[in-house]
């Protein structure tokens, strides 16, 4: 029998009004990955913090390597040995990556002067470990968002610990980089680490875990073996209904071949990509494919505007459009969600309703008089129709969950009614059940008759939801598929330039 | 019930009150602190003696909320006062002009000074500190060599009028100007439209640009609009005090922003009061009021004075983020 | 309250550029679209924030304290000199951002 690295009885953990955690018990031995999963709002991230000593339980024990340990703050967590990597990064930006691997550690001679040699060779250790390639004196703003991931995996490891508690560790990461992990995970499992694997995505689940803990709604569901859970009774335990976790398909062909494209783009080219061309029939969705860094978000964000353009050719419906800047892109019928929503969709310390509203303001307006009322009578039907859980519409954005903030930015962008639809990676970071809400939101897009770009990592996605899939390489359009040839590995094939093609 | 429920939807939300609660709290209870240890403090000399000190920083607040909203900065406030003032004050002692044309001059350097500090933070891109020290230097340097460090004296009336008189024999001019202004700026900035593309540029200026928000054109017009408040308040400044000197509304930089992050509108930006600006800016004058009538000297003052804005600058100097650590 | 005359207020923004500089925080560095990489945009400004953040200190510095007179040639000599590295401040900040 393996040595047990944490026994945790009866935990519990109590905010004013709410009970987070009711009563876990669970188990994490060495050389195991434990997956939990859970809605979001069930309790995993509150789990996470009592662990690393960011919260104190309000009851149950703790014990570690069989010894009951209080963990008072994050720096015990870290003495003892428990690591964690958070979904949200907490790179700092300016530094570069050897720095950021040894974060508040660095090292130096005696002297007291840092001891850059030895920084950048450990540092160069540590990502060489982990298969990241870069150079350890780029600086860390520079690098992609998966690759900013892996350099925080990078500064937890660094720290030789024997628990590493990862939350959501493939959110931002290409189909390589989860690759790259997965063998990571594998050998520290080996090793003796223990691993605990929070994550909705079933097949990195299936794939890594050896067993699986359960969590709803603060409660610990079940723990089993990985062999002993599938699919559809891990999600019946985190949503306790049925959930469909096929994609949603569309009622009928919503294609409109016999109107103009909705967007054409012809020659495309600006700092961030090359020669984009591609057209778009209104009520078809296009998946745009492709490893992160690929350039996707870029093509997006030049056609909406947002990035100047060098050359190149936008017509929408038939009709030459000059977009300079996203209000253009706005008036000419183009809707954009970005990737990322904390630093280029949300005002964080506002409401939700001004939020929901943001590009609106002149349509709420009489002359130049914004009416609240008609603000307030909207979102209050936003807030409905979409299932948007916030106490109030005055709630600031930033106290939403992930989720209900996505919601808040689909109901944004379809209040326009826009013709197309840029969406770019809707569903990250969201739990299951929302998910399909909004995959059932983008396949009434297309049934109503806009045309959906859709960028996303998860490849399940594309292949569910496309009709046609542009993969993306090296920031141009390397392929263009349909019908049978979507398939994960011809989209990966043409990601990667591998040699199936 | 149906009543009450409109009153409260008719109000701005309780967010707005809760901005500027703790800054009214704060002014009548150093008014009431005040009154206790000073006879001379409720007197309606001297009461109208503070509101008249903060009308020149108070009608300066009413643009630089406007600019703080936008998650911007300007330092060069008060040379802009001094300048209009000064210039336009010239123009009508010295040169003749008539004071409807000179305080139309004053206008227009100030509509002017706004659109340079307003070009170069949203069209060139220069950080806010940057653009508006260097217009402040620039400004008082244009300042010094227009009046030869002299004073301007003996204005006519037309032009002082608008600072001296008392309206029903009672009421400052300036203070009537200033609420004038408050109520015109509160209602731009909480109701119309662009004052809420204003709090969207401030609260996350790439989310609103995404958004369709024009942020370039949102600053600059922040900038006139405040450099416009600039050129009101000199005129009034130069009335109340019956000449123009190149030394004007001196340190009233400080003050003005001081009154209006005390009132309760957010250095970083999206959240902008009226309401809170004009406590604050009455706060502030009331603090050094009392500090007048307690007696206390003018070394403890400076000493006093330096810490709060040593203070403020740590507070801002920590406030901005390096790390962008979230849990 | 017009305690605060030009130089004193001078040297209060010298204090916070240096201050600023010294500690890798502040106004200075919030800067969203720069040109070239983090590390050498703050390196640049680092540099000549303190620079121009010493010499403002410096010149106003002696004249709050009455050491210098208007009419000296130490005046105008450190008043150029204080100028011209706000100048260079200005420029670093124009030339690193983007303008689209």
């Amino acid at each position: 029998m393996e040595e047990k690295l944490l026994e945790v009885r009866n935990l519990s953990k109590r905010f004013p009004g709410v009970l987070a955690l009711d009563q876990i018990d669970f188990d994490l031995y060495k050389g195991e990955v434990l997956g939990i999963c859970g809605e979001n709002g069930a309790g995993k991230s509150t789990l996470i913090k009592c662990l690393s000593g960011v919260y104190q339980p309000s009851g149950g024990t703790i014990k570690f390597q069989g010894k009951e340990v209080s963990i008072g703050n994050e720096e015990d967590g870290i003495a003892l040995g428990i690591s964690v990597i958070y979904q949200e990064l907490s790179v700092i930006k300016e530094l570069d990556i050897a720095q950021n691997v040894f974060l508040g550690r660095l090292p130096h001679h005696k002297s007291g002067w840092i001891d850059f040699k030895k920084l950048n060779y450990d540092a160069k250790e540590i990502m060489d470990h982990i298969g990241l390639n870069f150079n350890i004196k780029t600086q860390v703003e520079d690098i992609s968002i998966s690759a900013q991931q892996m350099v925080e995996i990078g500064k937890a490891i660094s720290r030789n610990p024997k628990v590493l508690i990862m939350d959501e560790p493939t959110s931002s990461l290409g189909t390589d980089d989860i690759d790259r992990l997965f063998r990571l995970i594998e050998k520290l499992r080996s090793e003796g680490y223990g691993i605990i694997y929070i994550s909705h995505h079933m097949e990195e689940i299936f794939r890594i875990t050896n067993r699986v803990f359960v969590l709803r709604d603060g409660k610990g569901i079940a723990t089993r073996r990985v062999e002993d859970w599938d699919v559809s009774s891990i999600v019946h335990a985190m949503v306790n209904r049925d959930v469909n976790s096929q994609y949603p398909k569309k009622s009928f062909d919503s294609i409109n071949r016999d109107d103009c494209p909705a967007l054409e783009v012809k020659g495309l080219t600006n700092r961030y990509v090359h020669d984009i061309s591609f057209s778009i029939r209104k009520g078809e969705i296009v998946g745009l494919a492709g490893i992160v860094g690929a350039g996707r978000s870029e093509v997006l964000k030049s056609v909406f505007g947002a990035y100047y353009v060098n050359k190149g050719e936008i017509k929408i419906n038939g009709k030459n459009a000059k977009i300079r800047h996203p209000k253009d892109a706005l008036k000419r019928g183009i809707g954009f969600l970005s990737e990322d929503r904390k630093h280029d969709m949300l005002c964080l310390m506002d409401s939700v309703r001004i939020n929901y509203v943001l590009p609106y303001f002149h349509a709420f307006s009489r002359r130049f008089i914004v009416s609240k009322r008609k603000i307030d009578k909207a979102t209050k039907l936003a807030i409905e129709r979409y299932e948007i859980k916030t106490p109030s519409m005055e709630q600031m954005i930033i106290q939403l969950s992930g989720g209900n903030q996505q919601k808040v930015l689909i109901a944004r962008v379809t209040y326009g009614k826009p013709d197309i639809y840029f969406l770019d990676e809707p569903t990250r970071g969201i739990d299951v059940s929302v998910k399909q809400e909004i995959y059932k939101e983008i396949i009434s897009m297309a049934e109503n008759g806009s045309a959906v770009v859709l960028v996303t990592s998860e490849l399940p996605e594309i292949i569910g939801l496309s009709d046609r899939v542009l993969v993306m390489r090296n920031h141009t359009i390397e392929a263009e598929l349909t019908g049978n040839q979507i398939s994960q590995e011809i989209i990966m094939s043409y990601a990667t330039g591998g040699s199936l093609v | 019930m149906k009543s009450i429920k409109s009153v409260r939807i008719k109000l701005d939300g309780m967010n707005t009150v809760k901005m500027f609660l703790p800054a009214l709290v704060t002014l009548l209870a150093v008014s009431l602190l005040t009154s206790f240890f000073s006879n001379t403090f409720l007197t309606s000399a001297n009461l109208f003696n503070v509101i008249n000190q903060a009308t020149t920083t108070g009608i300066m607040g009413v643009g630089v909320t406007f600019i703080i909203t936008s998650g911007k900065f300007d330092l060069s406030s008060a040379s802009i006062v001094c300048l209009s003032a000064l210039i336009s004050a010239d123009f009508c002692a010295n040169k003749g002009v008539s004071p409807f044309v000179a305080i139309l001059i004053a206008i227009l350097i100030g509509v002017a000074a706004g659109c340079l500090n307003g070009f170069l933070v949203a069209y060139v891109g220069l950080i806010p500190f940057i653009a508006t020290m260097g217009t402040m230097n620039v400004f008082k340097g244009i300042s010094l060599i227009y009046s030869k460090s002299l004073t301007i004296h003996s204005i006519p009336d037309g032009y002082t009028v608008w600072g001296s008189t008392k309206v029903f024999g009672l009421i400052p001019s300036g203070i009537l100007i200033s609420l004038v202004l408050y109520a015109i700026g509160f209602f731009v900035l909480s109701k119309t439209v662009f004052g809420h593309k204003v709090s969207a540029v401030g609260g996350n200026s790439e989310a609103a640009r995404l958004a369709g928000i024009g942020v370039k054109r949102v600053v600059m017009s922040v900038y006139i609009i405040a450099g416009f408040c600039y050129s009101i308040a000199g005129v009034v400044l130069t009335g109340r005090v019956g000449a123009a000197y190149p030394t004007a509304a001196e340190g009233c930089e400080l003050d003005v922003i001081a009154g209006i992050v005390i009132g309760g509108t957010s250095m970083a930006g999206g959240r902008g009061t009226h309401i809170g600006t004009w406590i604050g800016v009455l706060l502030v004058a009331i603090i050094n009021n009392a500090i007048n009538l307690l007696g206390i000297s003018a070394y403890a003052t400076k000493l006093v004075q330096g810490t709060v804005i040593l203070l403020a600058v740590i507070v801002e100097i920590l406030r901005s983020k390096t790390q962008s650590k979230k849990l | 309250m017009k305690i605060l005359n030009f130089d004193v207020m001078m040297l209060l923004l010298g204090v916070y550029l240096f201050v600023s500089a010294i500690l890798g925080k502040g106004m200075l560095f919030e800067n969203a679209h720069i040109n070239c990489s983090r590390q050498k945009y703050n390196k640049y400004v680092r540099i000549a924030g303190l620079a121009a953040g010493m010499i403002t200190i410096l010149n106003n510095g002696l004249i709050v304290c009455h050491v210098i007179d208007e009419s000296t040639r130490w005046y105008v000599a450190l008043w150029g000199i204080e100028i011209f590295l706000l100048l260079i401040l200005g420029i670093i900040n124009f030339k690193y951002t983007e303008r689209k």
